[in-house]
């Protein structure tokens, strides 16, 4: 049985999409049963192609440093609208920055994080001086603009 | 719309929404639902971990600032990050106007065949800088489709173009790759050119 668009449809689809039918679209059928010449030679070609590109398949997983830092600038109860960014444009803040929060809990917003944790004064702190700086760079993730 | 969609896309409105109001649970689902795809998308466009990382976390930033106004069914939350993140890769190729290197990346590596394990690293390595080398667009539809098996329909979307223009930066992206693989057993067509 030859593919539902002929066999030019199917040998541009395995071009397109590779040899492997769980990454064509979804109406293309998979299994079919007779393969015309052109089509055995695109799987062929294409799986070989696609062995290559997985010999660098291997996925990291994502830092644990990271994950920490994203959740950290996640919003906090109460605090809807009003996302604090975590400093992390300069190498020197990202890691300052970490120490911060996992010294203090600050990334959260000032109502919920002073009942929580007793905070330093604002000039003593990284995220304090950021946010009190004449040109705070941090001022329109400030403003609720809900 | 699809039920079946429809459900999906209230469920991850609904979730985002609870991550908004500081449930911290639902922000740790969504992080590590999409972190990793994210990571491994910025990965593959960029070429280096940190700035990947950096445009991981850029990409939740943006999603926690518009997560109070975020309106269910006009996108998936990872279709979103994705966006944002691929965006956020071509900015910062184009502000790095250079080409990527194509000198192989060290990997560790401890299993036994130290030889034949070196020239599986050599070829992981040559195959990574030959994708990191296609135009960036090509090198996108290829990271979504094949690395990350996106559905046609999302990684076009991602992209913001038609399925057709996906289609067609998939088939000149894996035929520029060919022809630059030809010599590892791919079969390249002579003459190809990206």
């Amino acid at each position: 049985m030859k593919g539902r668009r002929g066999t030019s449809g199917l040998v541009r689809i395995i071009e397109t999409y590779g040899a492997s039918p769980r990454r064509w679209p979804r109406a293309e059928g998979a299994g079919t049963p007779e393969l015309s010449s052109a089509e055995r030679t695109a799987l062929q070609r294409e799986a070989a192609l696609d062995r290559l590109l997985d010999r660098d398949g291997a996925e990291p997983p994502l830092p644990a440093t990271l994950r920490a830092r994203i959740l950290a600038a996640a919003p906090a109860a109460g605090a809807a609208g009003r996302v604090l960014p975590f400093p992390i444009f300069a190498p020197w803040m990202r890691a300052a920055g970490v120490a911060a929060v996992l010294a203090g809990g600050m990334a959260a917003g000032y109502a919920g994080a002073a009942a929580a944790f007793p905070m330093p004064a604002p000039e003593q702190t990284l995220l304090g001086l950021a946010l009190t700086a004449p040109e705070n760079p941090f001022a329109a993730f400030l403003e609720n603009d809900a | 719309m699809g039920r079946d969609r429809q459900q999906a896309l209230e469920a991850d409105a609904e979730e985002l929404r609870l991550a908004a109001q500081g449930d911290r649970a639902a922000a740790a689902r969504l992080v590590d639902r999409n972190g990793p795809r994210l990571y491994s998308l910025a990965r593959r466009m960029l070429g280096d971990d940190q700035a990947a990382e950096d445009v991981v976390q850029d990409s939740f930033l943006r999603l926690w600032r518009v997560a109070p106004r975020w309106r269910a069914g006009e996108a998936m939350v990872s279709t979103w990050l994705h966006r944002v993140a691929l965006n956020l890769c071509y900015d910062r190729l184009r502000r790095k106007r250079e080409v990527l290197s194509p000198d192989p990346v060290d990997r560790e590596d401890e299993s036994p065949g130290a030889e034949q394990t070196l020239l599986e690293a050599q070829l992981a390595a040559r195959v990574r800088a030959e994708v990191e080398a296609l135009p960036p667009r090509q090198r996108a539809a290829i990271v979504l489709c094949h690395y990350q098996e996106l559905p046609g329909v999302e990684a076009a979307a991602v992209l913001e173009v038609s399925v057709e223009a996906l289609e067609s930066l998939l088939a000149r992206g894996r035929r520029a790759l060919r022809a630059a693989l030809a010599d590892s057993g791919v079969g390249g067509v002579e003459g190809e050119r990206r």
